[in-house]
């Protein structure tokens, strides 16, 4: 026991709790600054859910006022978090004993506790994603709009594709990838993280028969900065110009992009494989067909009084198949995801849901609830013998 | 009193504690990032396939083909278009059934397609014999391939049509294992459907979409299966005219001279329950939702079918809705439109309910 303790003295160290409570401050100074360029998610992403951060110096001065070349690297919301958590477990095991007069602080830290592994428990397994169904079609599965995803496709069985998928982080300006699910050699020629297409006389004479396969090579992609959510632009857009090589043969280049909802095909030895970039899919075991989407306005005006999807829900694992109508405050819930209205389709031609699915929701309420009730608590303890004084 | 210093910044303790935390840091994260990866899906329509042979779907002048489902299978929702049927056996374990035109590359290239779908690699024509089973007095040839982490026992079935049939179960080896012999005798149960086949024995007709299954009602459903219900004998009111492109979700569509919508669906089991659907009317119309049945006035259509009327707060719209349970499934008819059309349309929407939907559920 002794050992223990022992071992667990330096990881509670007041001082440690101080250093990490300042690096905290500046780290959620700077992740405030950052969201000024970068969209609310990436900034929540690289500064508050990494181990190490690259903070550039630039976000602390406005262009027009200096340019500041640079960075620092500085340690990312998931250290900070696993830090004050590790070094708050070792000081109560440590330095605190249980006594009447100490429950309040006990309650409170216990609270503070229950919110880091709240934020842990959202950070690795919450997931949140669009539903996009146009009325009269069947989805069963959910797109990620903060994510990508190269996607290829063998649809040689006659019922089921094969799907082979590269995450984003593969998908980089020069990088060649290859791998042994498909038979050919991926070069990312550009890779734009957010793009705009540009039809044949828009687009300048500089992006111009880069693509010189496929579907969508008439088209040209031009590069933007990444979506902000300040700016008007909320979501990313990616597009890229790909070369395709079996062995050393070029098969052709393509433009890629999540504007083009078509899959392209590129052949390798008589077989048709099917490639795209889409927004990161995740399959589900129900499906929801639209039946209607409505966009109800308040008489007279163009002001949106509701918007409901009703839908019918199939879940052969559930044994469930009933009708629902999903409109404002008013969302589903099924197999722990909760599926919100949360936008729709031009020319109300279907609807998009918000699909949610969050095992610590409930956390930070009890967490905030434990800490209120701690403070309240410790006040009171140290109150009331102070009024019996005073009396 | 004396204070217990712990250490100050610089001190051994400190940076044995930071180096400590640093660790276990990386210990709890650890590297998350994903990998290229492969599934199988079942195929969405928006990635036709391109080398495969386009699939066509059996014209009304080919034979039809029928088969006959053990008693313990329910049928369940077909979401994909390739396949013909999907049923669930009682253990849970879905049998998907599809055709597809010609051998679909022979009978070694379907094997080898299968035995890739669970890992294997693939055999040599010497070897197919070894891989496979015939079926004596049919022409079912069944596979049953354990592959890495899943089983599949899939059927091939000739019968004759121009088609080759497939039958297939992939899942966990207990559970499909526990479904091969019923899956064997379903495949046998394939053949062309002759007219003196009667009327209906509780087959399938695979020339047909799934909301509209063969079936000559009346049926005599098995204890918990869904009967199937067709549409083909509907006799609906000489003011209604079946509406064009109505959503493949729905049974039956029609447009009355007033200007009402009649709509007929139909749900497995009691497709969210009663009180459930009549919320969703309500909020449709703008209404309060009702905590029990007993808030919601009902008019009793004879069974246990029911009509509710429901009228929007500002009387522009109106809902009369028949909830008609049958066989394992229930029924919806809906009439909507305004207040108006909904009245005039009133009586021949309750002649109708009863006509398709509550006299079915009576018949001997």
């Amino acid at each position: 026991m002794m050992k223990i303790r022992k071992l667990l003295k330096p990881l509670a160290s007041l001082q440690l709790t101080v250093v990490i409570f300042a690096l905290s401050i500046f780290l959620i100074f700077a992740g405030t600054l950052a969201q000024v360029h970068a969209g609310i998610w990436t900034v929540v992403d690289q500064y508050f859910r990494s181990l190490v951060v690259t903070i550039e110096l630039q976000i602390f001065v406005p262009k027009d006022v200096a340019t500041i070349p640079g960075a620092i690297w500085f340690p990312g919301g998931l250290t900070l978090g696993v830090a004050m958590f590790v070094n708050l477990i070792a000081a109560h095991a440590v330095r605190f004993k249980f006594r009447k007069k100490r429950i309040g602080i006990i309650l409170t830290h216990l609270g503070v506790i229950l919110l880091l592994v709240g934020e842990f428990v959202t950070g690795f397994a919450a997931e949140e994603g669009n539903m996009t169904i146009r009325e009269g079609e069947t989805v069963n599965f959910v797109e990620d709009i903060r994510s990508t995803e190269f996607v290829i496709v063998d649809p040689s069985d006659p019922v089921d594709d094969l799907v082979v998928v590269i995450p984003e982080r593969f998908l980089e300006t020069g990088k060649s990838i290859s791998n042994s699910l498909f038979p050919f050699r991926i070069e990312m020629t550009e890779w734009m993280a957010n793009s705009q297409m540009l039809g044949p006389k828009d687009a300048p004479e500089s992006r111009k028969g880069i693509a010189d396969s496929g579907i969508a090579s008439e088209l040209a992609a031009m590069p933007l900065p990444r979506a902000n959510g300040v700016d008007g632009s909320t979501v990313d857009a990616p597009s890229a110009y790909v070369t395709f090589f079996d062995g050393e043969t070029r098969l052709g280049s393509y433009l890629l992009s999540v504007y083009i909802n078509q899959p392209q095909k590129v052949e390798v030895d008589g077989r048709t494989y099917l490639v795209s970039i889409r927004f990161a899919r995740t399959y589900k075991p129900y499906s929801l067909h639209l039946i209607d989407f409505k966009h109800d306005l308040f008489v007279g005006t163009q002001m949106a009084r509701n918007y409901s999807s009703d839908v019918r829900l199939v879940d052969t694992t559930r044994n469930v198949d009933r009708e629902v109508l999903i409109y404002m405050n008013h969302p589903l819930r099924h197999a722990g995801e909760t599926f919100y209205q949360a936008s729709f389709l031009q020319g109300d031609a279907g609807t998009v849901l918000q699909v949610v699915k969050n095992p610590g929701w409930l956390i930070p309420y009890l967490s905030s609830t434990m800490v209120t009730l701690g403070m309240l608590i410790h006040f009171g303890i140290r109150l009331v013998p102070a009024i019996g004084r005073r009396s | 009193m004396k204070r217990q210093r712990i250490g100050g910044i610089g001190s051994a303790p400190f940076i044995l504690g930071c180096v400590l935390t640093g660790c276990i840091v990386v210990g709890i994260t650890g590297c998350q990032k994903e990998e290229i990866h492969s599934y199988r899906v079942a195929r969405s329509p928006d990635s036709t396939p391109a080398t495969a042979a386009p699939v066509q779907q059996p014209q009304a002048a080919t034979p039809h083909v029928i088969w006959t489902a053990p008693d313990t299978w329910r049928e369940v929702e077909t979401t994909n278009s390739m396949r013909k049927n999907t049923y669930l056996a009682s253990n849970g374990q879905e049998i998907a059934v599809s055709a597809f035109p010609g051998d679909v590359g022979g009978l070694l290239a379907n094997v080898n397609r299968w035995r890739g779908q669970v890992g294997l690699d693939p055999i040599v024509e010497q070897e197919l014999e070894g891989h496979i089973e015939r079926i004596e007095g049919v022409d079912v040839i069944v596979a049953d391939i354990d592959g890495t982490s899943e089983r599949l026992i899939g059927s091939s079935i000739n019968v004759g049509d121009g088609l080759t049939w497939f039958v297939k179960a992939t899942g966990p080896a207990d559970l499909v294992g526990q479904i091969k012999d019923e899956l064997i005798a379903f495949s046998s149960t394939f053949h062309i459907h002759d007219h003196s086949d009667g009327a209906h024995d509780g087959s399938h007709d695979g020339s047909q979409d799934h909301a509209h299954e063969s079936a000559s009602a009346p049926v005599e459903p098995a204890d918990d299966e869904p009967v199937s219900i067709t549409t083909s004998g509907w006799m609906p009111p000489a003011e209604w005219t079946a509406e064009e492109n109505a959503s493949d979700i729905l049974m039956a569509a029609y447009l009355s001279e007033s200007g009402g919508r009649i709509t007929v669906t139909s749900l497995v089991g009691d497709g969210g329950g009663m009180l459930g659907n009549i919320n969703r009317w309500r909020s449709q119309l703008g209404l309060d939702l009702v905590q029990s049945l007993d808030e919601q006035p009902l008019k009793n259509l004879g069974g246990d079918a029911v009509l509710v009327d429901l009228v929007a707060l500002d009387g522009g719209e109106r809902m009369a809705a028949g909830i008609v349970p049958i066989g394992g499934q229930t029924l919806f008819f809906k009439l909507t439109g305004s207040a108006s059309a909904v009245e005039a349309e009133l009586e021949r929407f309750e002649a109708f309910i009863n006509a398709e939907g509550v006299e079915r559920t009576s018949s001997p």
